[in-house]
C-alpha cells in the first residue's frame, strides 16, 4: 500500500483511501518489523498527525538521517558521546519539511558524524543492504538508504561530504542527491566537513527527488553560507531535459576502475546517453592529480572535524565520565564518547594542522584543492555532465569479511572520485543502472555548481527514456524496491 | 645597573551591542545565570555562527579612532584549544585577517606626547565565566559570545607611566566613542602586559613575562614596577630567565607565577569555514565614521587653543565625557567659555560632589547656565546673586532665569545716578580712604568698593561702580 | 614523509588509546596517511589554497536584535550536573 512514490502516497490521502496516522503507523510498523534485518533505524519518533494540505509533501512520512538536530526527539548521531542527546533547538531543513507537514516517522542510523564510508563506524552496528542483508549499504547515511531502498517510506534524508548519499544510494538501487554547497541550510545538522557537507535525498523517482530539494532548499539566516543562493522550485520547474547535451568523462578516471562488470556497464551507459542524441566527449584530468583526491579529501574534511567535534567534552551536553581534572574528565569522556574510527579520522587532521606539518598536509590540501577546482571548471567549460560508475563493485558483504581486491588505483581513484564533487561544491546525483545477480549498480552524474535543475531535468529525462524499455541492461529503477529483504 | 624597559599590551574590550558577536541571544550581565543563552552560544551540535552588524559597526569605530586601516573583507579563523570556558573548543577570531591592522594613539606624558602603535584590532567572542570553589567549577553560560575586540599594541612603551596613560588614554577613546564600558573593575576592559628587559642600546629583545588579571591601572603600575624589580634581579644575578605567564596579587602588590611558557601553544589555527568572506559596504564604514563624537584629544585641543582654557581645567572637563557634554551643550548658547568652564569647575563639581548626583541629572541646563553667566559678564546681576539663582533653580526645579531674576528682584544696580549716590555717601564717610588713594596708594580703592558693596547690600554693578568711582576720586 | 607520534596526536585533540583499539587507530591513520605521500608529486608553487569550493562573497550583516533566546530549563537540560542554575564541573585550575 506505502511502496509508493509522493504523488501516489498524496492521491491516497487525498481521496481518503488511507488517513495520514494510518500511513505513518503502517510505514513505522514496517521500519519495526523490517530493523531486525536492516538495522536501519536509531529510533522511532511520536508523530502528530497532520493535515494534508496544497504542499505536496503534507502528510507523507520520511525518515531523517539521525544527525539532524529535531527538539525533543533523540538525536544521537550513532554515537556513544550522543546517546542521550535530545537537542533544544531544530535544524532549519527538519522546520521546512515541517512546514510542508511532512511527517518523521524515525531516525536513521549513520556512521558517527558521518565519519565513513560503510556505516561500520555506528554504536549499533551497520545498517544493511535490504538486497542481501549480510551486505553493507555503504555510508555514512546508510539507515535512510536501507529504509528507501526497502520501500518503507517514499523519501529520506542524508547528508554528503564524501559521498555519504551517493554511494549508498548506489549500493542500494535508489537514487541519491547531493545539491550544490549552499543550496541547503546546514543549521543544525551536525558537522563533519563544514566546506563539503550538504544535506541531500533520497527517493526512487527524479520526481520525489525534485519534491524534497524544493522543500528543503533556501536561504537561511542562521547558515551564512546558504544566503548566497535563492531559493529554487525544482519541482515546479522539473522538465525532462530535451536538447542534445555534451556528456564527458574522465579517462584517466574510468581507467582507474578494474572491476569488468562496472566497467561494461559504462560502455552501456555511453552507449545508451548516445542513442538519446548526447555527445559523449572522452576529457582528460593529470593521474597525478587525481590520486590526491582522496588525501586532499580527508586532509580537509579531518582538518575542519577535529574543531567541528571539539564541542564534545561531556561538560555541558553528551557522555560526562569524571576523573582526577579536567584534562583527564574530557579525556575520559571523549575516549568513551568517540569510536575508534572517528578518533582514527581526527587523528588525520590533528596531523595536518599540527605546526611543523601544516604547509606541506593542510595548506598543500587546500592548494591542490584550487588545481582541482579549476581542472573541472575547465571540464565543464567543454561538457554540461560529467559520468563515472559510483563505485568500483557492488555492496560489500562485511558480515563474512570480504574484502574485494582492487588494484591501488581503484581504490585511490575509483572508489573516492565521488569526493571530488564535495571539493568543488558541485552537484551530483546517483541513478541506478543496473542488477547482476540480485545486487544493484549505478551511475554517476554530476553537473557544475548551481546547475542543480538543470542535473535533475537531465536526470528526469534519463528516467523517462527508461520507463517504457530498458536499454539493454539498464533497467528502470523508477519507485523500484527490494520486493523482498533476505 | 638600569635597563630599557620594553612594554607591549593586549587588550580585550566588550563591545556594546544588544546581542552576541555571532548569535541572536541578550548581552546582559546583572542577569540571573544562563538565561541569556542559545544554543549556538553553547557550542551544541550542527550550530553555526551568524554575524552581528552593530559589534561590526563598533569595531569600525575602533579601528578609525585608532587611526587603522580598515580590511573590509571580513575573514575569521578559528583558534582551538579545550578549556571549560569555551563551548565549541575553539574560539571565532581573526588570526590572519584582522579588520584593523597599522593603527596608533598619541598618549600625553606632560613634558612630552608619545605614540603608541596598535598593531592589530581583531574581532572575537567571549567565553563564559567560571566561578571556583573548592572541589567545584561552577560555569556561566551567559558570556558566551559577547562581542570583543582585541586591542593589541606595538612594544613601544618604556615605563609604567607610559602604560598607564596608555590604557587611560585607550579606555577614555572607547568610552567617548560609545564603544564599550571599558571598565576594568567589571571586566568588559581587560589588560595583559607583556613586558621584558633589556640592556639600552640592545637591539634584540629580552625574555618576556606576560602578566595578566589586572584590574585596574594603578595594579598595572604596580605590576609593572614590581617585575622590573624582579626581572632586574635576575639578570644582574646572571640567571636564567623564562619566559613566564604572571598574575598580579593584589594584597602582596607582587606577581606571581601562573605557568611556564615552554614552547609556543599549537592552536591549529585554520579558517573558519561557516563564515564565508564578508563584504563591509562603503556606506557601513562611512556611516560608522559619522557616529564617532569629537574624541578627547581633539576636545582637548579645542578647549585649549579655541576655547583658551588652560591645561589643568580642560583635562578636567575632557576626562569625564558627562561633563564634557554639558559643557559643549552650555558653549553653544555662548562663547563665554571659561567663565563656563570655570564655574563647572568650582560651583558646579563642588555641588554635584556634595550631593552625589551626577551632571546628567542636575537640574540647571545648559542653556540656562550658558544664560546665567552671560548675564553676570553684562553687569545685569552679579556673583553673589549667580549664588543665589543657582540655588533657587534646585528649590524651584525651574531653569527661567529671567523669570527667577524678575521674582526676586536681583536685577543689578547699573544706572549711573543710584551708584553715584552710594559711591558719595562712602567718599563722604571715608576721607582718610578718599586722602590716600589721591595720595598714590592705589589699593586704597578697595576698602572703598568694599564699602560701596556692603551698603548697597552687593547689587551694584561692580565693573561699572569702579569706574565711575576711579572717575569721582580722579575730580578733585 | 609523514612525521608523527600517534600518542601526541591523540593528546592534543584530548583523546588517548591503548590495546586493540590503539592498533586499529594505527592501522586506520596509517591507510589514509598514505595517500596524503601522493602530494609529493605536485607542484603548488604560485597557488591560492581554497578553504571554500567557489568564490562566493557574503553581503549580509545580522540586526543586533534579540532574536534567538533558550530558556534556562532547556540551557540546562542536557548538562549532567547542574547547581543553582549553574553547569557544574570539576574544578578548574
Amino acid at each position: 500500500m506505502h511502496k509508493k512514490t509522493i504523488l501516489e502516497l498524496r492521491e491516497d490521502l487525498l481521496n481518503n483511501k488511507i488517513s495520514v496516522e494510518q500511513l505513518a503507523i503502517e510505514c513505522q510498523n514496517d521500519l519495526k518489523q523490517l530493523n531486525d534485518k536492516l538495522n536501519a533505524i536509531n529510533n522511532y519518533c511520536d508523530f502528530q498527525a497532520l493535515e494534508v494540505n496544497d504542499s505536496l509533501l503534507s502528510g507523507i512520512p520520511y525518515v531523517m538521517k539521525d544527525l539532524v538536530a529535531t527538539k525533543d526527539y533523540l538525536t544521537t548521531s550513532s554515537s556513544m558521546m550522543l546517546n542521550d542527546f535530545v537537542p533544544q533547538y531544530n535544524g532549519t531543513i527538519y522546520n521546512n519539511l515541517s512546514n510542508e507537514n511532512a511527517i518523521m516517522i524515525a531516525k536513521s542510523n549513520l556512521d558517527e558524524y558521518g565519519m565513513g564510508g560503510t556505516n561500520l563506524n555506528s554504536i549499533h552496528g551497520m545498517s544493511c543492504n535490504p538486497y542481501d542483508t549480510n551486505k553493507g549499504t555503504g555510508g555514512s547515511s546508510g539507515g535512510s538508504a536501507a529504509v528507501v531502498a526497502a520501500g518503507c517510506v517514499p523519501f529520506a534524508l542524508g547528508t554528503d561530504t564524501g559521498d555519504s548519499v551517493r554511494k549508498p544510494a548506489a549500493y542500494c538501487g535508489i537514487y541519491g542527491y547531493k545539491p550544490s554547497w549552499t543550496v541547503n541550510s546546514r543549521y543544525g545538522v551536525y558537522p563533519y566537513g563544514s566546506s563539503l557537507d550538504q544535506p541531500g535525498v533520497f527517493a526512487r523517482c527524479v520526481d520525489d527527488i525534485a519534491i524534497v530539494m524544493e522543500a528543503l532548499n533556501g536561504p537561511d539566516p542562521l547558515d551564512m553560507s546558504s544566503l548566497v543562493h535563492e531559493k529554487e522550485y525544482f519541482y515546479k520547474n522539473l522538465k525532462a531535459n530535451d536538447k542534445p547535451l555534451k556528456i564527458g568523462y574522465i579517462k584517466e578516471l574510468i581507467d582507474s576502475f578494474d572491476n569488468e562488470i562496472v566497467l561494461n556497464q559504462f560502455e552501456e551507459l555511453k552507449e545508451f546517453l548516445s542513442s538519446l542524441g548526447h555527445n559523449i566527449i572522452e576529457l582528460h584530468m593529470s593521474k597525478d592529480l587525481l590520486r590526491c583526491g582522496r588525501g586532499v579529501y580527508h586532509v580537509i574534511a579531518n582538518s575542519e572535524a577535529t574543531s567541528n567535534l571539539a564541542n564534545l567534552t561531556g561538560i555541558d551536553f553528551g557522555l560526562q565520565i569524571l576523573d582526577k581534572d579536567v584534562k583527564q574528565s574530557i579525556i575520559a569522556s571523549r575516549n568513551k564518547g568517540l569510536s575508534k574510527y572517528t578518533k582514527a579520522r581526527l587523528l588525520i587532521g590533528a596531523l595536518s594542522l599540527k605546526e611543523a606539518n601544516k604547509e606541506n598536509y593542510f595548506e598543500k590540501g587546500k592548494k591542490i584543492r584550487t588545481l582541482i577546482i579549476n581542472n573541472f571548471d575547465k571540464l565543464f567549460n567543454e561538457v554540461d555532465i560529467l559520468i563515472a560508475p559510483c563505485a568500483n563493485s557492488r555492496a560489500v558483504d562485511y558480515k563474512n569479511n570480504e574484502v574485494i581486491p582492487m588494484s591501488d588505483d581503484a581504490n585511490i581513484i575509483a572508489e573516492n572520485h565521488l569526493s571530488l564533487t564535495n571539493l568543488i561544491g558541485a552537484c551530483g546525483i546517483t541513478i541506478p543502472t543496473h542488477m547482476v545477480d540480485g545486487y544493484p549498480y549505478a551511475m554517476s552524474f554530476m553537473a557544475k555548481p548551481y546547475h542543480d535543475q538543470f542535473l535533475l531535468n537531465f536526470a528526469k529525462e534519463f528516467e523517462n527514456n527508461l520507463l517504457e524499455n530498458n536499454y539493454k541492461n539498464i533497467i528502470s529503477f523508477y519507485n523500484k524496491y527490494a520486493e523482498e529483504v533476505k | 645597573m638600569n635597563f630599557e624597559v620594553v612594554i607591549g599590551i593586549e587588550i580585550h574590550c566588550e563591545l556594546k551591542t544588544k546581542t552576541k558577536m555571532f548569535s541572536g541571544s541578550k548581552v546582559g550581565f546583572d542577569d540571573a545565570p544562563n538565561t541569556n543563552v542559545n544554543e549556538i552560544d553553547l557550542g551544541m551540535p550542527g550550530t553555526l555562527p551568524s554575524l552581528n552588524k552593530r559589534a561590526v559597526e563598533q569595531a569600525l569605530k575602533a579601528c578609525h579612532i585608532f587611526h587603522m586601516d580598515i580590511d573590509q573583507v571580513l575573514r575569521f579563523d578559528r583558534k582551538c584549544y579545550f578549556y571549560p570556558d569555551l563551548t565549541k573548543g575553539y574560539q571565532i577570531t581573526q588570526n590572519d585577517y584582522p579588520i584593523g591592522t597599522n593603527g596608533y594613539i598619541e598618549i600625553d606624558m606632560d613634558d612630552y606626547k608619545k605614540r603608541i602603535g596598535i598593531d592589530r584590532v581583531v574581532i572575537e567572542e567571549d567565553t563564559a565565566k567560571l566561578t571556583h570553589f573548592d572541589d567545584y567549577t561552577l560555569i556561566d553560560y551567559n558570556r558566551c559570545g559577547t562581542p570583543l575586540i582585541e586591542i593589541i599594541s606595538d612594544a613601544s612603551m618604556r615605563s609604567a607611566k607610559e602604560a598607564a596613560k596608555y590604557v587611560n588614554t585607550l579606555r577614555t577613546m572607547l568610552v567617548y566613542a560609545d564603544i564599550s564600558d571599558a571598565k576594568m573593575e567589571e571586566g568588559s576592559l581587560r589588560c595583559d602586559v607583556n613586558i621584558s628587559l633589556r640592556p639600552f642600546g640592545s637591539e634584540k629583545y629580552g625574555v618576556k613575562t606576560e602578566i595578566k588579571n589586572l584590574n585596574s591601572v594603578s595594579n598595572i603600575e604596580k605590576a609593572i614596577d614590581f617585575e622590573i624589580k624582579r626581572q632586574s634581579k635576575i639578570i644582574l644575578s646572571n640567571e636564567k630567565m623564562d619566559s613566564e605567564t604572571r598574575r598580579f596579587d593584589e594584597n602582596s602588590k607582587q606577581t606571581i607565577l601562573m605557568r611556564k611558557k615552554d614552547g609556543v601553544i599549537d592552536y591549529r589555527f585554520h579558517s573558519e569555514p561557516n563564515i564565508i568572506p564578508t563584504l563591509i559596504a562603503d556606506e557601513l564604514v562611512e556611516n560608522s565614521k559619522k557616529e564617532i563624537p569629537l574624541m578627547p584629544a581633539e576636545l582637548l585641543e579645542k578647549y585649549i587653543n579655541d576655547y583658551q582654557l588652560n591645561k589643568v581645567d580642560a583635562n578636567i572637563i575632557v576626562n569625564d565625557q558627562d561633563l564634557a557634554n554639558y559643557y559643549n551643550k552650555a558653549c553653544s548658547y555662548s562663547n563665554n567659555y571659561q567663565q563656563i568652564a570655570n564655574w563647572l569647575i568650582s560651583e558646579g563639581l563642588a555641588y554635584l560632589n556634595k550631593n552625589e548626583i551626577n551632571i546628567k541629572d542636575m537640574i540647571l541646563k545648559p542653556e540656562a547656565l550658558a544664560h546665567m553667566i552671560e548675564l553676570n559678564i553684562d553687569g545685569v546681576i552679579s556673583s553673589k546673586q549667580l549664588k543665589q539663582i543657582f540655588n533657587i533653580v534646585n528649590e524651584e526645579n525651574n531653569n527661567d532665569i529671567d523669570s527667577i531674576i524678575k521674582k526676586h528682584n536681583m536685577m543689578m544696580i547699573s544706572d549711573k545716578e543710584s551708584i553715584l549716590k552710594f559711591i558719595n555717601q562712602v567718599m563722604d564717610n571715608n576721607m582718610q580712604s578718599v586722602e590716600d588713594y589721591r595720595n598714590g596708594n592705589d589699593r586704597a580703592i578697595k576698602h572703598l568698593l568694599g564699602q560701596i558693596m556692603k551698603i548697597s547690600h552687593g547689587q551694584v554693578n561692580p565693573k561699572l561702580t569702579n569706574q565711575l568711582l576711579i572717575k569721582e576720586l580722579n575730580k578733585k | 614523509m609523514i612525521n608523527y607520534d600517534v600518542k601526541v596526536l591523540l593528546d592534543d585533540l584530548y583523546l588517548s588509546s591503548e590495546g586493540d583499539e590503539l592498533e586499529f587507530i594505527k592501522k586506520e591513520f596509517e591507510n589514509i596517511a598514505k595517500a596524503i605521500a601522493h602530494f609529493d608529486k605536485i607542484d603548488v608553487t604560485n597557488v591560492e589554497g581554497s578553504t571554500w569550493p567557489f568564490k562566493i562573497y557574503n553581503n549580509y550583516l545580522r540586526e543586533d536584535v534579540i532574536s534567538h533566546s533558550m530558556s534556562n530549563e532547556d540551557t540546562l537540560k542536557n548538562a549532567k550536573q547542574v547547581q543553582d542554575g549553574y553547569v557544574k564541573y570539576v574544578k578548574v585550575v
